[in-house]
């Protein structure tokens, strides 16, 4: 009968086959889900995605069928115990990890990277920043910050 | 010590250099919205700038948009500064003098903003291409990489986040590819700050750097008509002053502003001192240096974002002619 279903769906049965598979669909409930079953499938094939599928009822009655655990607790002691010693392992990979970690970064880098040479980086007083007075520096700083607003026509003032 | 932090600077600079694609009109129009977004996008993050044997990292938060834009910069670590953006207005604070003079240097590089003035003028000198993906303060983005015609400039490369097309890494890399300057956002989140106390300087003394409205004009307004050779091709003038150079030179002296679009030069003329100063060139500030030579009674005098070696080349061979 599914395979009668199946064929409806898909028009493939003349009228009176038809009529006789859809009164056959409205007397049995489970050719009824099988009917939504084949058109729940057919959209999802369709669309990509689920239209309207209600499980909430499902859920529900899947979760009160539960069994509920029970279950002594474990003694304190041992737990205690074992995280100590869970801690200690830890500690002692991680510290094992950063010895590799050191090793890792003591060694140049290889690979692919953006120039072939790296900014030099020393560790050195920032102040070293403040302590360019130099007077042409200032000077130019002031002449080339202002972009856009101190402009002259003199041509171009070059010739090369 | 040392050897870990550059290994960890090595770290942060993962990358796949995939086979260089070269540009079309596509990205030049890229790199304007990277240099808008530099400028406006609402953000607040830190990054971290590094040049020669210094990092030093800052928080940074902007809110608002074309003249109630506002932007707060302060830094985490050294000297306390800020550096605080209002519209035009461009202000320096900090809590004393010696801390302010450190605020001014940090305003010279104001990351992620981009010190291009017209990315129209760009490509005369500069090559714009691919050079694959990467990874930046969490986000995912593109490297894009200005490269120079000639061997006289440095490139820069800009890792963009492809949403917005804020800049999130910038490295200014020398002739051979040595990286003389970077910055990079370390924690950055594309939105304005929820709490308004970052947008607020916080230090009583302050020094303002630019704006709003116009600057004063230069002393001696009819500057005589300058002409100079022998500057790299696409460099052009644009801004010239008469100024006196504290400490150095009370007579003013003319400054020159040159730019390829991407680079910025400034050429002092002066009389050759009587003790004369001799010739040099060093290193002032990440990746702006300076040369100093002498041409019969002029002494000259070139600071820039270029690399030093061209400095000190371009100083004996350029030519500053004074036409009547």
């Amino acid at each position: 009968m599914k395979e009668s279903v199946s064929a409806l769906m898909d028009g493939e049965l003349g009228a009176d086959e038809a009529a006789r598979v859809i009164a056959a669909i409205g007397a049995d409930e489970s050719l009824k889900e099988t009917w939504s079953r084949y058109h729940l499938i057919g959209d999802a094939m369709r669309s990509g995605k689920l239209s309207a599928i209600n499980v909430e009822n499902a859920v529900s009655a899947r979760l009160a069928e539960e069994p509920t655990v029970l279950a002594p607790r474990r003694w304190l002691g041992s737990t205690r115990r074992r995280s100590t010693v869970g801690a200690m392992a830890l500690a002692a990979s991680v510290s094992f990890a950063a010895v590799i970690a050191w090793q890792q970064l003591a060694t140049p880098a290889t690979g692919p990277i953006v120039a072939e040479g790296s900014v030099p980086v020393q560790v050195r007083p920032l102040q070293a920043v403040a302590d360019n007075e130099d007077p042409y520096f200032l000077a130019h700083q002031d002449m080339t910050s202002d972009s856009g607003v101190l402009k002259v026509a003199y041509g171009s003032g070059v010739r090369h | 010590m040392q050897r870990v932090l550059s290994v960890l600077v090595w770290a942060g600079l993962p990358l796949t250099v995939l086979a260089a694609t070269p540009a079309n009109g596509d990205d030049w129009a890229l790199l304007r919205r990277v240099k808008l977004a530099g400028q406006q996008q609402a953000l607040s993050g830190t990054y971290l700038h590094q040049m020669s044997g210094v990092v030093e990292s800052f928080r940074i938060a902007r809110a608002g948009s074309g003249d109630n834009l506002v932007e707060r910069r302060e830094s985490l670590d050294g000297l306390p500064r800020e550096v605080v953006r209002n519209g035009d207005a461009l202000t320096s604070y900090a809590p004393d003098k010696h801390a302010l003079m450190a605020a001014k240097v940090s305003a010279m590089r104001l990351f992620p903003a981009l010190s291009i003035e017209d990315v129209a003028d760009l490509a005369q000198s500069y090559t714009l291409r691919h050079l694959g993906n990467d990874r930046v303060a969490q986000r995912d983005c593109n490297w894009l990489e200005l490269h120079p015609r000639d061997k006289l400039r440095y490139s820069v490369r800009l890792c963009v986040d492809p949403m917005t097309a804020m800049p999130l890494k910038m490295v200014t890399l020398g002739p051979r590819n040595d990286v003389v300057e970077q910055f990079s956002f370390a924690e950055l989140d594309l939105a304005a700050p929820r709490d308004k106390n970052l947008l607020r300087p916080h230090y009583k003394m302050s020094v303002q750097l630019r704006g709003p409205g116009p600057v004063a004009s230069p002393k001696t307004p009819l500057a005589p008509h300058v002409e100079v050779t022998g500057l790299p091709a696409g460099f052009h003038m644009i801004r010239i002053a008469w100024r006196g150079l504290a400490g150095a030179n009370e007579q003013p002296v003319p400054q020159m502003v040159f730019t390829d679009g991407l680079a910025m030069l400034s050429l002092f003329v002066e009389p050759v001192p009587e003790e004369g100063r001799g010739e040099r060139s060093l290193n002032l500030h990440g990746a702006i240096n300076l040369a100093t030579g002498i041409q019969g009674n002029q002494l000259l005098t070139l600071v820039g974002d270029m690399p030093e070696q061209t400095l000190s080349g371009l100083v004996k061979t350029l030519r500053v002619v004074r036409r009547p």
